[in-house]
């Protein structure tokens, strides 16, 4: 992480700008009393947390600085779904889609939008506008089959 | 000169900046080696 993703700028601005960034050294002779708490199991794991150290997402294994990126967005984006706060959750889920619309967290981003959308309105049709969106953007993403069920909404 | 990430070390200073700074927090638990 340190030579190809954390070496790059954008990473460094984008983590300073939006995150307090922090490193925890691990040992799997004498587990840490932070890998106890979050039952830290490998390494590299990266988990976002809100200030009062709730956990609202969990990644695993080494990340490009780009998928890094979009995970860190995925990550706020969560926190805010998870507080919610449903319209800011929808628009960082927006963010997510149209910063990084190749990766993985893109995928995520597009169905918990659409979760977003339909427990804000109570249309069906939202959730079945989401799966459209999968479909078309990422059909073969394990999203796009989490979201089959919305397809006869 | 490359930029640096500044990163905490203890959670709970990292917790106290982010209630002041309304930021969420990111951790990484690495492997040094």
């Amino acid at each position: 992480m340190n030579t190809v993703t954390y070496s790059q700028d954008a990473v460094v601005d984008f983590l300073v700008e939006n995150f307090i960034p922090v490193r925890s050294q691990c040992d799997f002779t004498h587990f840490t009393a932070m890998m106890k708490r979050y039952q830290v199991k490998w390494t590299p794991t990266f988990v976002i947390l809100d200030p009062d150290g709730r956990e609202h997402h969990r990644m695993v294994g080494f990340l490009p600085p780009e998928d890094l990126m979009a995970q860190l967005q995925l990550g706020k984006a969560k926190m805010t779904y998870d507080q919610d706060r449903l319209d800011r959750a929808a628009s960082d889920f927006q963010v997510v889609i149209d910063r990084f619309p190749k990766t993985a967290a893109a995928e995520e981003a597009s169905f918990l939008q659409g979760v977003c959308h339909y427990k804000r309105t109570h249309q069906a049709g939202e959730l079945r506008k989401a799966w459209e969106r999968l479909s078309r953007d990422y059909p073969q993403s394990e999203w796009t089959r989490k979201a089959r069920v919305y397809s006869t909404l | 000169m490359a930029k640096q990430i500044p990163w905490e070390i203890v959670i709970e200073t990292a917790q106290d900046r982010g209630s002041r700074e309304q930021k969420p927090i990111f951790v990484d638990f690495w492997l040094d080696g």
